[in-house]
């Protein structure tokens, strides 16, 4: 790595380490919680799968489901936390970090402390992309990986490969969401701006994926949505791994830094 | 290939510009806020560049430092392209902004490490710090405008730049630490390095630099040494008449221009030489005659009222 991507990627880390320190604790307790949970739940599991069932079509369309059961902790895990609030909270980790990332600076002005220095502007657009994509991969392992452990604790079987898959599916839908948000921080200059706008796509992009699932008339949107490429249920449920889904998250996250970077290189910084 | 350039550069200009700017144009949408602005800045000279709020000087500064694109124009600074080298540029170039923004969180040694990180030469920050009696053990947040002020100083002078780009570098600092930011520009000149200091700060200019640049309304519209631009002959004539007068008298002088006019008493600014007014007032009874050197702000006041 260039010394100048290096500095910038430790200054983004120091500058972040509570923050990320905090979201990795609340993904790695949520997880907890949740096994803790599942051992009660699955003794009850008929009964609960009963209930399930009762419930109407369109609420397993809203979770994005095909079924309801909780005979397996993956399929816990999934309709509690990858349905909706692990996703939710990525969104969320990865705002907060693409949203002061070159928007926040020019905002506050300190982005000319970085610029008046020998470093480059695609170097520092770097060193902030791989700072929170390092992030990203911290709060993978806490809330995803500690699974291992923490199943072992309980005394609960795991099937190992949902869990790397999910992974894997939730690397690449994080980093088109950042991708996204280091897009329109390179393009604002208030980062309020930024958390509006990514939020705003983002948020759309969920109508979008729950729309499609209840009406065919608006299936079409889903292949606007991460959501419907992430489809962390169904990996999680299934092992089901969607090789068109990992190539268009390539596609945007490659397009869209490549034209973020481009255009923080052309741009005026006035601050 | 730099090499080659740097040594053609040297030999088509007898004196090196240090800083170089050919017509340089920017515009913000249909506002033309830097309006073909040229100069040159030598070697070892500290160049003022002034003007009031709005004229433009940030913006050529901005230009200068790479963090705005001019619309139009070329700066060249070491014989080095501010665009196109800026990286490479900025290893020479202490940078001091008009005004001084840090990161809340961090004390001024994280700032000044963090320089370290970003630039990893020696360094004289400890020096500067003792010197200008900056704690950088402090978070920025608690610290006063003055205070980060100095610390902007000692980010922009803590590698001995060969280039320092200066945005008001007094703003907000009292006199006597004036004075020690003074003393330091000085020396880093001694040492070989160029420094150009925007301001309107007269006294300022007056006191520290060896060439101005007098921008107006995004326009360069005078470049003079001091020594010439003092020079410009400017002196107020006051006279109180023993007697009455007729002040067309005055008026009919070419270069004279009058300021304040009562029954006894005349108040004039006069260009150029003062021996025609002389002539007319000695046929007059005087009570008192007082004749002044214009001060630099009557001076500069004349370039903006062109």
């Amino acid at each position: 790595m260039k010394d100048d991507i290096k500095a910038i990627f430790w200054q983004t880390i120091k500058n972040r380490k509570k923050f990320i320190i905090v979201y990795a604790i609340i993904g790695v307790t949520l997880l907890w919680m949740y096994l803790a949970m599942f051992p009660a739940i699955a003794e009850k599991s008929d009964d609960f799968n009963k209930l399930l069932e009762s419930y109407p079509e369109s609420f397993t369309a809203i979770l994005g489901v095909e079924e309801i059961n909780f005979s397996t902790v993956e399929n816990f895990i999934a309709l509690e936390h990858m349905s909706i609030m692990w996703p939710i909270m990525v969104v969320l980790l990865l705002l907060g970090l693409a949203g002061p990332a070159i928007a926040g600076e020019i905002e506050k002005g300190t982005i000319e402390l970085i610029l008046s220095r020998p470093v480059s502007r695609v170097a520092v657009f770097a060193g902030r992309y791989l700072a929170a994509t390092v992030a990203l991969v911290v709060f993978i392992l806490f809330s995803i990986f500690m699974v291992f452990p923490l199943a072992a604790l309980h005394g609960i079987e795991i099937s190992a490969m949902n869990h790397f898959k999910v992974s894997f599916m939730g690397l690449f839908f994080g980093l088109s969401v950042l991708s996204l948000g280091m897009l329109f921080s390179v393009i604002f200059s208030e980062k309020s701006k930024v958390y509006f706008t990514t939020g705003g796509i983002v948020g759309l992009m969920y109508i979008f994926s729950v729309a499609s699932n209840l009406s065919e008339n608006v299936a079409a949107l889903k292949y606007f949505s991460f959501f419907y490429y992430f489809d962390g249920v169904q990996v999680m449920t299934k092992s089901q791994l969607n090789g068109l889904s990992v190539l268009v998250f390539l596609f945007f996250i490659l397009l869209s830094s490549a034209f973020a970077a481009y255009h923080f290189n052309k741009r005026d910084i006035a601050v | 290939m730099a090499l080659f350039k740097f040594l053609m550069y040297n030999k088509v200009n007898d004196v090196m510009s240090v800083i170089e700017i050919k017509n340089l144009t920017k515009h913000f949408g249909s506002v033309n806020v830097v309006d073909d602005v040229s100069f040159a800045v030598e070697q070892g000279e500290i160049f003022g560049f002034l003007g009031p709020n709005g004229a433009g000087k940030t913006t050529t500064i901005r230009c200068m430092m790479d963090f705005i694109r001019p619309t139009a124009g070329q700066v060249m600074i070491l014989g080095k392209d501010s665009l196109n080298d800026t990286e490479e540029l900025k290893k020479e170039i202490g940078y001091l902004a008009g005004s001084v923004r840090a990161y809340d969180n961090w004390t001024g040694q994280q700032h000044i490490n963090f320089a370290l990180s970003l630039n990893g030469k020696k360094n004289i920050a400890s020096n500067l710090a003792t010197r200008l009696q900056f704690n950088p053990k402090v978070k920025t947040k608690n610290l006063s405008s003055g205070n980060r002020q100095k610390l902007g100083v000692i980010l922009a002078f803590m590698f001995e730049p060969k280039v320092a780009i200066l945005d008001e570098p007094t703003n907000a600092l009292d006199p006597l630490m004036q004075n020690i930011i003074y003393d330091i520009i000085r020396e880093q000149t001694y040492k070989g390095a160029t420094v150009f200091m925007s301001s309107h700060n007269l006294a300022e200019v007056e006191r520290v630099c060896s060439r101005v640049g007098i921008i107006r309304q995004g326009k360069m519209v005078a470049v003079e040494s001091m020594e010439s631009l003092k020079e410009k002959q400017m002196h107020r004539v006051k006279v109180v008449f023993a007697g009455k007068y007729d002040k067309g008298e005055f008026l009919t002088l070419g270069g004279s221009e009058v300021v304040m006019a009562s029954p006894e008493e005349l108040i004039l600014n006069v260009r150029g030489e003062i021996a025609s007014i002389l002539r007319v007032l000695s046929a007059h009874r005087m009570k008192n005659l007082e004749i002044g050197r214009a001060s630099l702000e009557d001076i500069f006041m004349e370039y903006y009222e062109r």
